[in-house]
C-alpha cells in the first residue's frame, strides 16, 4: 500500500517528465534526421544507380 | 533490401520528446539537453546497422544519450555541470495540476539527491522502463537499481515530509496516478 507522499512524489515525477515532453521536438532537431534519412537515401539511390551499369 | 527504409527513423521520432526530457534532467538546460540529444541522434544513425530487429531501440538511445553526457562531463569537468541538475530551469509548458511553489519543492528535493539515485528514480518513474531496463542503461546491476530507486524514494519522501507535505492529504492526487501506479 503506497502513502499519499509516495503516491503524490510519483506523480509528480511524471509532471515534470511530462512537461518537458509537452514541449515537442525542437525543429533544428527534426531538421537533422530529415538530412540525416535524406543523405542515406541519396547514398542508397546513388549505389542501386552504379549497381546497376 | 526489403528492410523498411524509415522505419528507424519513425522510431526515433516516437522516443525524442521522452530522450529529450531525460536529458533536460541530466543536464539541467535545455540548450544543453538539446545539443546532447543531437549528438545522440547522429551517433545512433551512424551505428544504426547495428541495432538489430527486435533492438530496444528506446532503450539503446537512452544508453547512448546517457554515455555521451558522462563522457562529456569527463572531458569537460565543472563546466558541463554548471546548474544543480533536474528539472532546475523554468519549463515552457507548466505542470498545470500542481501549484508552482509545490513544484519548486519538490525539484528541489530532486535537485537534492545524489545523480545515480535521481537517474534511477527517473527512468523507472517517468520514462517508463523496467528494471531491467534501466539496470542496463545504467550498466548496472537490477538489484543495484531496485536499490537506488528504493533510497530516492525514501529521501524525496523525507524531504517533502519535512517541508509539511504530510499534511495535504490526497486532495490533488491526478487521474493518472490510479492507472499508473505500477511505476515507481
Amino acid at each position: 500500500m503506497m502513502g499519499w507522499v509516495q503516491i503524490r512524489t510519483s506523480a509528480r515525477l511524471r509532471a515534470l517528465y511530462g512537461a518537458v515532453q509537452d514541449e515537442g521536438v525542437p525543429n533544428q532537431l527534426l531538421d537533422l534526421l530529415e538530412k540525416l534519412d535524406s543523405a542515406e537515401q541519396a547514398q542508397k539511390a546513388k549505389t542501386a544507380s552504379r549497381d546497376g551499369e | 533490401m526489403s528492410a523498411e527504409p524509415t522505419s528507424f527513423k519513425r522510431e526515433m521520432l516516437a522516443t525524442l520528446p521522452s530522450l529529450r526530457a531525460f536529458a533536460v534532467s541530466l543536464t539541467g538546460k535545455h540548450d544543453k539537453a538539446d545539443d546532447l540529444v543531437q549528438d545522440t541522434v547522429m551517433k545512433a544513425w551512424a551505428k544504426q546497422s547495428s541495432f538489430e530487429m527486435g533492438t530496444n531501440i528506446k532503450a539503446r538511445l537512452f544508453t547512448i544519450l546517457r554515455n555521451e553526457f558522462y563522457s562529456q562531463m569527463r572531458k569537460r569537468g565543472r563546466e558541463v555541470q554548471d546548474s544543480d541538475g533536474a528539472f532546475t530551469e523554468r519549463l515552457s509548458v507548466h505542470p498545470s495540476q500542481y501549484g508552482s511553489m509545490d513544484m519548486q519543492d519538490f525539484k528541489k528535493a530532486l535537485a537534492q539527491l545524489p545523480d545515480d539515485q535521481r537517474e534511477a528514480v527517473i527512468l523507472i518513474g517517468a520514462s517508463g522502463f523496467s528494471y531491467e531496463e534501466a539496470a542496463e542503461i545504467c550498466d548496472c546491476a537490477i538489484g543495484t537499481m531496485k536499490s537506488r530507486v528504493s533510497r530516492a524514494r525514501t529521501r524525496l519522501q523525507d524531504i517533502l515530509k519535512i517541508s509539511g507535505e504530510a499534511d495535504y492529504g490526497p486532495d490533488a492526487v491526478s487521474a493518472q496516478v490510479t492507472t499508473h501506479n505500477h511505476s515507481f
